[in-house]
């Protein structure tokens, strides 16, 4: 059988780091493992009150904004959970108009996202945005049938910015990291501009081919930078003595804009996704030492952010997040207040 | 037997819950070290939601109740499992007849139905390491036996030891999708999970089948 064939956007998440907080390997503060994710859910709705409303699922998570607007695609963001704020945290004004997560690291089912597509659709479809790991493409895509079936017309983006995932092979073979954060915001704003689907789906998908993400570790016994490592365990692609935050940037930037180099006069748009032992300030430390990697290089850089969005890793570290934006890409980038989501 | 009865293939399916949900420290094991260690509990949490289902509700057409099946299955693990092991019953629904039994010949054509529905939404085929690999032969073995017009019981038997041997073929097959590709040499000498948990099922039908006898 050829090669050829198998080319598809099949990856299986192994996020074991995140399981953790379903099995108990780690210690976390939290009460019976089966109301977790309810806590989320209602945590978020509590603290934002009048913002959501919650779709009843045995066997799903789901929240779609109280104001959804007419005349426009609406933007359905989902994947397995335990790595908020994507996805919980990523529905509102600039960002998705509904979510649904699965358990944890587990996709949604196709009958959640199909019930809460029919729910928002409002006449001019669906766009789906998930993660490139095969239950998400199974499970989007038997919602897409389903909605087709009863009239509904829906498209669905696989975020694949996860560079290392497999390096030299087709982007579509690639997973997901926290680029689709950026997508989200880019398809929100898009639909709000009243584009069709099949336009949204061409922008959405042209910032996806103009991704990269590159999960850096630091890890303290070896005193060494690692990059490309896989959250369950992969091997790293790179690994080097650490020296400092510039030297890292240096690494990462001459990583990332190597595939990027077809998009060379395009405005730089990139976060840095902090893992969870890496602080504020060294986030904010990363930033500025990517900037000026960029700008030495002669980049333009269109915007910055430096958060927590993509939760993922127990270590310490960041994922890198780099988007070479056209003008049209670019115009859909907007600052979404209340949040962190700077760019 | 000549024709299976509604009755009997809710039977074949309880079972089949029983048997997996059982064999769930078994699925993870083997997942965590080629895959990502969680086949086994989505499989558990799934049958065990379609057990609870199958005690609660009778079904009076097999059409019907393989729908319901592949419905539960599908919401309940989410993932891919949910979708492809939804599919397998989903599937091929329109080869049955919405009456209360059926005979093997439809059982064939619709197990059939079922796996190509799988390799065309999870475009995959034989050889992948996947639970195709337990499946198809499965499949082929239930044709065979329909066109020689085999009694249901030696039907599933031959079925059941065909997907076994699907699944020690898998053993020696290396990844080519799923996370599972991401540790190719890990996996090889490890079966596939989902293909172990199809073989389950397999064996669970011919179990039940001949129980009630």
């Amino acid at each position: 059988m050829k090669e050829e064939r198998f080319h598809t956007p099949l990856f299986m998440a192994v996020p074991q780091a995140c399981l953790r907080y379903a099995m108990g390997i780690t210690m976390k503060i939290i009460n019976e493992k089966e109301g977790i994710l309810d806590d989320v859910l209602q945590g978020i709705m509590f603290t934002q009150q009048g913002t959501y409303i919650r779709m009843e699922n045995e066997f799903s998570y789901m929240l779609h904004r109280k104001d959804i607007k007419n005349q426009k695609v609406q933007v359905i963001l989902n994947g397995g959970a335990g790595k908020g704020p994507l996805f919980e945290g990523f529905v509102g004004k600039g960002l998705a108009d509904a979510m649904v997560i699965g358990e944890f690291d587990c996709a949604p089912n196709a009958y959640a996202l199909y019930e809460i597509g029919k729910k928002i659709e409002r006449g001019k479809g669906i766009l789906f945005l998930a993660n490139n790991y095969s239950g998400d493409y199974l499970n989007n895509d038997m919602a897409m049938e389903l909605l087709s079936a009863e009239g509904i017309r829906s498209g669905l983006i696989l975020a694949s910015d996860d560079m290392f995932s497999a390096k030299g092979e087709r982007k579509e073979n690639r997973g997901g990291l926290s680029g689709i954060g950026m997508l989200t915001k880019i398809a929100s704003e898009a639909a709000g501009n009243g584009l069709s689907l099949k336009e949204l789906y061409r922008v959405t998908q042209e910032a996806n081919c103009r991704m990269r993400s590159m999960a850096v570790c630091v890890s303290e016994e070896t005193n060494k930078i690692q990059i490309g490592a896989g959250f369950s365990g992969e091997a790293p692609s790179i690994a080097e003595d650490f020296i400092s935050a510039d030297q890292l940037a240096e690494t990462v930037i001459e990583c990332g804009m190597e595939e990027l180099k077809a998009y060379e006069n395009s405005k730089i748009f990139f976060t840095v996704n902090r893992m969870r032992e890496m602080t504020y300030v060294e986030g904010y430390v990363v930033l500025m030492s990517m900037k000026r990697a960029l700008e030495k290089r002669g980049y333009a850089i269109g915007g910055a952010a430096a958060g927590c969005y993509y939760d993922a890793y127990d270590s310490n570290g960041c994922i890198v997040t780099v988007l070479a934006a056209n003008a049209e890409i670019e115009r859909y980038i907007k600052t979404v207040n209340g949040y962190d989501f700077t760019i | 037997m000549k024709r299976l009865d509604v009755r009997e293939f809710q039977k074949m399916i309880e079972n089949a819950s029983k048997i997996i949900i059982a064999n769930e420290p078994y699925l993870t094991e083997i997942d965590t070290v080629i895959g990502d260690g969680d086949h086994g509990i989505g499989m558990k949490r799934g049958f065990s939601a379609l057990c609870r289902m199958l005690e609660k509700q009778e079904f009076y057409e097999v059409d019907s109740l393989c729908k319901a099946v592949g419905i539960e299955l599908v919401k309940s693990m989410g993932g891919a499992s949910g979708v492809i092991f939804g599919t397998m019953f989903i599937g091929g629904l329109s080869k049955l007849p919405h009456e209360n039994s059926c005979s093997l010949n439809q059982i064939a054509a619709y197990f059939e139905e079922g796996e190509k529905a799988i390799e065309r939404r999870g475009k995959a085929g034989a050889g992948q390491k996947t639970m195709l690999d337990a499946l198809i032969p499965a499949v082929e073995s239930l044709k065979r036996s329909a066109g020689l017009e085999e009694e249901m019981e030696g039907a599933f038997l031959k079925a059941c030891n065909a997907a076994l041997e699907g699944v020690k073929a898998s053993e020696c097959m290396e990844s080519k999708i799923g996370r599972s590709k991401n540790f190719r040499e890990a996996a090889i000498g490890l079966p596939d999970p989902g293909a172990v948990s199809t073989s389950l099922i397999f064996k669970a039908f011919y179990e039940e089948l001949i129980k009630e006898q």
